[in-house]
């Protein structure tokens, strides 16, 4: 535990979940997550390439998304044919895959590919 | 005579019939007696009332509410608005749905919008005049929750948020709370109220402030509180009152005294929670 | 490029969205159940109630959000997933 708070005291900006309220996330804070998060958290940080790749492998892997229509401007419901409930549970898809919260009038917006890694990038919490 | 017509006879004359035989033996009665059949009752003609009743089913929700027409014979019926509901519900339509429980204007159940006035069914006389026909709809301005079943969730909530209950600042006593019969006397016209909600949902405020504005019903038992001499919060009960919705929202327009099927007048509960607070400064 | 939206799709997904939050407090080996509650509730919906029925979407968004009450009880651990 005491190895914790040393590297909580040299990452600027750990989320606050993290630091806050291990009781809600139990899961998150087994030895190991916590290895990878601060490697993630010391290291550089994410880069707009790591982004968007992170971001089109996820909707790669969402089953209702044709991976060959699939490119950074391709809109969610016009062009790749989802709907607004899809696009509601691409975002929280994003928010648990970077271990962020996205608020709801930021999460309508996202559209693209390259709107969502924008948004994700905008966001010092994003790892 | 028909037979139509006997088989209309209503339960009360056919039990005589029934029961005059079965207790004449134990009675010294002659065979010249038994052989002449007792007079029949007066017959009653059929006296047909058309009831209005809304109805919109939760299964349905694409539906539109609708208001569906049943014919009751009141000389099969038994006096009181409730009385017909439910005989429609056992004989007529099962899917009928209304709430009641104790049928004597003791429960609150069975408040409902009858001939336009919010009041109970149990204690609403049928109007035995059949040309004008009985329109029933449930509590208004409340959101349905199935034909005349009213969803008094946001009522109850803000029961809840005056603490109906008594609140002391000492120990409690060993033995009874005593209260003097002057003071007790204070309670008359406050404790008897059923909260079946004919008041708040009658009150135009509370059609239009429901959220914030606490309405009659629930105001009036907020007074009872403070009023009790047992309880120690009265000034924190008025403080927790003091914003410009809670109470204020009260315009005097009494459709809540006009209606309380009980004869209790929450405007009047109202007015004197204003008054301790302008005197509380 | 977005996408404009009134009031009342925007109270619908809002809804959807917390209903999923939800989800995320809830036990891990559970969750699955709960998504798949979620959205078939959604879905059938959706299709079943034309878009300009308004007071119909209302009631059932009215319903969902007092489901939203009951599942986000800490009680609340597993439910049963739709049979179909």
């Amino acid at each position: 535990m005491s190895n914790l708070f040393r590297f909580a005291r040299v990452v600027p900006r750990l989320t606050p979940r993290l630091v806050q309220t291990p009781v809600f996330q139990p899961a998150r804070l087994t030895p190991i997550t916590l290895a990878t998060r601060f490697y993630s958290a010391e290291k550089a940080p994410l880069t707009p390439q790591q982004v968007e790749d992170r971001v089109l492998q996820l909707l790669r892997d969402f089953d209702k998304v044709d991976a060959s229509k699939l490119n950074l401007d391709a809109h969610f419901i016009n062009d790749l044919g989802l709907d607004s409930l899809d696009q509601v549970e691409i975002t929280m898809a994003l928010e648990d895959e970077f271990n962020i919260e996205i608020p709801d009038r930021d999460a309508e917006e996202i559209m693209t590919p390259r709107q969502a890694s924008e948004k994700i990038f905008a966001n010092k919490n994003a790892m | 005579m028909s037979l139509a017509t006997i088989g209309r006879r209503s339960l009360l004359h056919s039990q005589k019939n029934v029961l005059a035989p079965l207790v004449a033996p134990f009675h010294t009665t002659t065979m010249a007696q038994l052989a002449t059949p007792a007079p029949d009752p007066v017959q009653k003609q059929p006296l047909i009332k058309t009831f209005n009743i809304y109805r919109w089913s939760p299964d349905k929700p694409a539906e539109k509410p609708r208001l569906e027409k049943y014919q009751i014979d009141l000389n099969q019926c038994g006096p009181m608005v409730l009385d017909a509901l439910i005989k429609i519900k056992n004989e007529i339509d099962p899917t009928l749905t209304f709430r009641r429980s104790c049928r004597e204007g003791i429960c609150g159940s069975c408040s409902m919008n009858i001939n336009g006035g919010n009041t109970l069914a149990c204690l609403s006389r049928i109007d035995r005049n059949p040309s004008s026909d009985v329109k029933i709809y449930p509590l208004p301005h409340t959101y349905v929750v199935k034909d005349l079943v009213p969803d008094l969730t946001q009522i109850y909530k803000q029961y809840k948020s005056i603490e109906p209950y008594m609140k002391q600042k000492t120990a409690a006593p060993e033995r009874e709370n005593i209260q003097s019969i002057a003071d007790r006397k204070k309670l008359d016209g406050l404790y008897e109220c059923i909260l079946c909600f004919c008041c708040s949902t009658s009150c135009p405020s509370y059609w239009w402030n429901s959220d914030k504005y606490l309405g009659p019903a629930v105001l009036m038992q907020a007074y009872r509180w403070m009023i009790d001499s047992r309880d120690h919060f009265g000034v924190e009960r008025r403080e927790a009152l003091q914003d410009p919705f809670s109470v204020y929202r009260c315009h005097t327009i009494m459709n809540c005294a006009r209606t309380c099927p009980k004869g209790l007048n929450p405007g009047l509960a109202i007015a004197e929670i204003k008054k301790q607070m302008a005197l509380d400064g | 490029m977005t996408i404009r939206r009134t009031g009342l799709q925007r109270d619908v997904l809002d809804l959807y969205r917390s209903l999923l939050r939800v989800v995320r407090t809830k036990p891990e080996s559970s969750r699955d159940h709960f998504y798949k509650y979620i959205r078939s509730q959604f879905r059938q919906d959706a299709s079943s109630v034309s878009q300009r029925d308004i007071s119909t979407i209302e009631f059932m968004l009215r319903k969902g959000r007092r489901q939203l009450e009951v599942l986000k009880s800490d009680s609340v651990v597993d439910i049963s997933p739709p049979s179909y």
